[in-house]
């Protein structure tokens, strides 16, 4: 069964046309990655940095120097980008999270500094949690006025979180400049606000700040994944990100899910200034000379979007972007080269959606070819995922039982348990089978038939809607259900299939029949021009071959079958007589004048591939010269000895034409059979028989 | 008085600036729109346009005083490059427009900022440690108006009544718009989508390029230096409410562009602001002045989203099979 998995899964890999699968994406995620820096080492020579240095450090630096700042930094893109796309899954674009994540942060400042003037003390951890709390609420409380704006407004969501942010960020300017200022004589050097009282902040307290922070990470990233697979709101919000109007008609109430992940992406960006402003700075910037809106919540937009909104993928992610962005303080040059390079992951992971559509490798064959060969190429790809489809479903029927069971018990993956949930067992299947071809079956008659465990079965079947129970004729009797016609299709292939073995050599066959297809597609339209004649060779053998190798099975089971009709009639009638004529007949296709023509051919067999490209030749020597057939050996007709004169005569005559490999072993025995039952008293004579 | 004249000046500069840029970016986005694409990159463009005005007005000023028509056509043509990876990305590929916007924006904001300061100490020869065009220190320190703002007023709007004669009054017009609407129907009739689209990514470009070019000729107001910080101050996004607040009708965009420069300039200006508020230590009430412009356009987006129709096939793909 492996062999056949591994195949399968390799076909899909590579041939598969619009499949999203993980490994795909995790592959176009390295790739956006390595390009990018490749694209930032190569503007960083063209300002005279060494290439080489320049990643060298963007990855080494962060470990070594500085690892708190590149928890901290991981922490915070993972928060910004869990944020993004929890929304993103029910088809928001959230881009307001800086906003959310400022008036927060502020507005935590406020209340905490005036509580600790007031002179209240918090207990350890109790403290945390209240700002954490606050800024929940305050982050989905700005979150829903987009929310409220897009729903009973209309107002596009992207415009209104923007100036939104805007807003945000030059009020708390304001509050902070007027009462929490760091330099409250010279306004004009501002930079950042007073500090958020010890007692509320994530740093300090003897632990290191990045411990809670990259606890919160994991912590959320659970949550979230058993949110979206293992819930029901989960599922509700996925549907309205993918059909808002279906879900609508299901009788979700649409309005109440996208207000309630807005609330949630604002609490998360909540959490995210918690994370932010307390786990290692316990200030908020605010440069008063360059009033700009926080970048934070961009980069975590684009890590989502390079993740492809899935929480893990998340966490890895903006492990690389912390990475860059703590190391690149140590590059040579200009600290804002990390803007750059995350910038050029983003268009990078924009452009990469290419691949999942696109194969560069057609640009390559256009190039090589002409244009033509788009159209021959398309066929094939289609062609082998339309049978990479259909073999899947054939493996899914020769699962056996205990496989089955493994599938059901997989932890992890719940689509796959729930498609192979109705796969059926090869008892299942036996029972659908007879059903099937009986088309009405009752129960007794059933049982008869089949005897093991039918009960349970039955109660399978239908539950997954296999058969129907209906009364007909005041009789009760189990149909199969009109609409599991798919599953016609797989009872059919599985009396064609007795083993895997000959699934897979079936498949590899189909494989070949369609590249040799579109080999001689793509060859039709471009011979005359850039092809070169040995590959044309090569490629007119091989269908020649695969032509030959049909033909001569066509030709085998014709004559076996005359054999077999002759056989007969050698029974019935006049033996001797008839069976002259019948060998006469056989040989007339090799009589003198095609007998010469096959020994012009043979002798030909050489020098076949010079003459190849005119098809006459080439069909005649291959069609009475096979290739890659054993030798006959000659010696086990001479075990046949008798002491009659025409059978001798008619031996020679085999001979003769194994010899000149006219017949084939399959010939030969049937012959000796011929001549046994002519002769039946050849063995009592005491004739050899091999 | 004579600092309320003083002020009234170059508070009428760089609102006409202004109004120069916030109509031509919201043009573009009207262009974008009316073919059905949702254009979230407008800052990305002109932070472009300005980088490449600062790098060839720098270039070219000791060659000639006056070069500043030049570096903008110059900026204009680079960016057709940009618009063609945008259009690339939309029209080919058929990415999602917010995606594909918000990664042109963090790339170029990223580039931008990363080439102002190397690219600034090459160019200056160490003077300055940024791009510096060194145009508009002057705007903000005389009294008197300046003729170059006019002459740039004219050619904004010879621009945008060319563009509304295209678009209102001629055939080309009406399948420009009619694209954004039912682009089956408009394939139905022959004629090419794609190259509609094309063509208004392109007018959309060479406009944004055009704002910016204009923004850090004189249009940043950051009192006495014409630096580039690398970014556009967010009236990218400011322009995106005015198309909407202007229900996608040119005439409904040029006044909504123009109550906004105005109302910015005058809540900019520090004299004006603190004759209102006279208390220092509410210095900051300047930001909640700066803020007003965006809580009207706000608003203006809350009262104006229901009635104003967008054009239907806004953010859809073209898809030739769907007729």
């Amino acid at each position: 069964m492996n062999k056949f998995k591994w195949r399968l899964a390799r076909d899909t890999f590579l041939y598969s046309r619009k499949r999203k699968t993980t490994t795909k994406s995790i592959f176009i995620v390295i790739i956006a990655i390595a390009l990018s820096t490749i694209v930032s080492a190569l503007i960083a020579t063209a300002f005279g940095y060494n290439p080489f240095e320049t990643i060298k450090v963007l990855f080494s630096a962060a470990f070594e120097i500085e690892p708190d700042k590149f928890a901290y930094m991981v922490a915070v893109f993972a928060l910004a980008a869990f944020a993004f796309s929890f929304a993103f899954k029910a088809g928001i674009f959230n881009i307001g999270i800086s906003g959310q994540m400022y008036g927060a942060g502020v507005t935590l400042l406020v209340i905490t500094t005036a509580i600790d003037k007031a002179g209240a003390n918090f207990p350890p951890f109790i403290g945390q949690l209240f700002a954490i709390f606050i800024a929940m609420l305050v982050g989905a409380c700005i979150a829903l006025i987009t929310g409220f704006l897009e729903q009973y407004l209309k107002v596009n969501a992207v415009v209104s979180a923007i100036i939104l942010n805007w807003i945000i960020l030059l009020i708390g300017f304001f509050v902070i400049s007027a009462w929490y200022s760091n330099n409250p004589d010279n306004y004009a050097q501002m930079t950042a606000s007073t500090n958020i009282p010890s007692q509320f902040t994530l740093a300090g307290g003897g632990i290191a700040g990045w411990i809670p922070a990259v606890i919160i990470v994991v912590l959320i990233a659970i949550i979230l994944l058993v949110i979206s697979k293992y819930t029901v709101f989960g599922h509700k919000i996925n549907a309205t990100g993918l059909a808002k109007e279906a879900s609508r008609y299901a009788g979700y109430n649409v309005n109440l899910i996208k207000l309630s992940t807005f609330a949630i992406s604002g609490a998360l960006s909540g959490i995210l200034a918690v994370v932010l402003y307390t786990a290692r700075t316990t200030n908020i910037p605010a440069t008063i000379l360059n009033v700009v809106v926080p970048t934070e919540g961009f980069s975590g937009i684009a890590v989502g979007l390079i993740a492809n909104n899935n929480p893990i993928g998340i966490i890895l992610v903006s492990i690389v972007i912390g990475l860059y962005k703590t190391s690149s303080s140590f590059l040579s040059m200009s600290p804002t080269f990390n803007d750059v390079i995350i910038g050029f992951v983003m268009l990078g992971a924009a452009i990469t959606v290419v691949f999942y559509q696109y194969k560069p490798w057609i640009f390559i064959l256009k190039l090589k070819y002409s244009s033509e060969i788009v159209k021959p190429y398309n066929d094939f790809e289609n062609k082998l995922d339309s049978l990479i489809s259909k073999y899947k479903s054939i493996y899914m029927v020769f699962l056996n039982d205990q496989e089955v069971d493994k599938m059901y018990k997989l932890p992890i993956n719940r689509r796959l348990r729930m498609q192979y949930k109705k796969v059926l067992t090869y008892s299942q299947r036996k029972v659908l089978a007879i059903i099937y071809l009986k088309q009405q079956i009752s129960y007794m008659e059933l049982k008869d038939l089949y005897d093991d465990n039918l009960d349970v079965k039955l109660q399978y079947l239908i539950e997954h809607g296999f058969i129907q129970f209906i009364k007909r004729n005041n009789q009760y009797l189990y149909q199969v259900n009109k609409y599991s016609l798919n599953y016609e299709k797989i009872i059919d292939y599985s009396r064609q299939y007795n083993f895997v073995e000959d699934i897979l050599s079936a498949y590899i066959k189909e494989v070949n029949l369609i590249k040799n297809e579109y080999a001689i597609n793509s060859i039709k339209e471009l011979m005359q021009l850039k092809l070169s004649p040995k590959k044309y060779i090569d490629i007119v053998k091989n269908n020649i071959i695969w032509n030959y190798d049909n033909d001569l099975t066509k030709y085998i089971s014709k004559q076996k079958a005359k054999i077999e009709r002759n056989l007969e009639i050698i029974h019935k009638g006049n033996i001797e007589n008839k069976f002259d004529h019948f060998l006469n007949s056989f040989l007339e296709k090799s009589n003198e004048n095609h007998y010469n023509k096959i020994k012009h051919a043979i002798k030909q067999n050489d020098s076949w591939k010079q003459n190849a490209i005119t098809k006459k030749t080439a069909s005649l020597s291959v069609k009475y010269n096979p290739i890659g057939l054993n030798e006959i050996s000659v010696d086990n007709i001479n075990c046949y000895q008798s002491n009659d004169a025409n059978l001798d005569k008619i031996n020679q005559k085999i001979t003769k034409l194994i010899n000149h490999k006219v017949l084939f072993d399959n010939d030969r025995q049937m012959l000796l059979k011929l001549l046994v039952t002519y002769n039946q008293n050849l063995y009592l004579k005491g004739g050899k028989l091999c | 008085m004579l600092g309320w004249a003083a002020d009234w000046s170059s508070i009428i500069n760089s609102s006409i600036l202004l109004l120069c840029i916030l109509s031509l970016s919201s043009l573009a986005g009207y262009f974008c729109n009316k073919v059905g694409i949702v254009n979230i990159a407008l800052e990305g463009q002109m932070i472009f346009g300005a980088l490449i005005f600062c790098i060839f007005a720098q270039v070219l000023q000791p060659v000639a005083n006056d070069t500043y028509i030049l570096s903008m056509l110059l900026a204009v043509i680079f960016s057709v490059l940009l618009s063609w990876l945008f259009g690339f990305l939309i029209i080919k590929i058929k990415c999602d427009h917010t995606i594909a916007s918000t990664a042109i924006n963090l790339s170029v904001a990223g580039l931008a900022t990363f080439l102002t300061g190397p690219l600034g100490s090459a160019l200056s020869h160490g003077n300055f440690s940024k791009l510096n065009p060194n145009y508009s220190f002057e705007f903000h320190i005389s009294g008197s108006l300046f003729a170059d703002i006019f002459i740039i007023l004219a050619i904004v709007a010879v621009i945008i009544f060319g563009l509304w004669f295209l678009v209102e009054k001629t055939r080309f017009g009406l399948r420009f718009k009619a694209v954004g609407d039912n682009p089956n129907a408009v394939d139905a009739q022959g004629l090419n989508v794609n190259k509609y689209k094309w063509i208004g990514m392109l007018i959309a470009g060479v406009l944004t390029a055009l704002a910016g070019a204009i923004f850090s000729y004189g249009g940043s107001n950051v009192g006495g230096s014409s630096e580039f910080n690398g970014n556009v101050a967010g009236l990218g996004f400011l322009a995106l409410g005015i198309v909407v607040a202007g229900a996608w009708k040119i005439p409904f965009i040029i006044v909504a562009s123009i109550i906004f420069a105005i109302l910015v300039r005058l809540f900019e200006n520090e004299k004006l602001v603190s004759k209102i508020f006279n208390d220092s230590t509410l210095n900051g009430l300047k930001y909640v002045a700066r803020a007003f412009p965006f809580i009207l356009s706000s608003i203006a987006l809350a009262i104006f989203s229901r009635k104003s129709v967008a054009p239907q096939a806004l953010g859809i793909h073209f898809d030739k099979t769907s007729r």
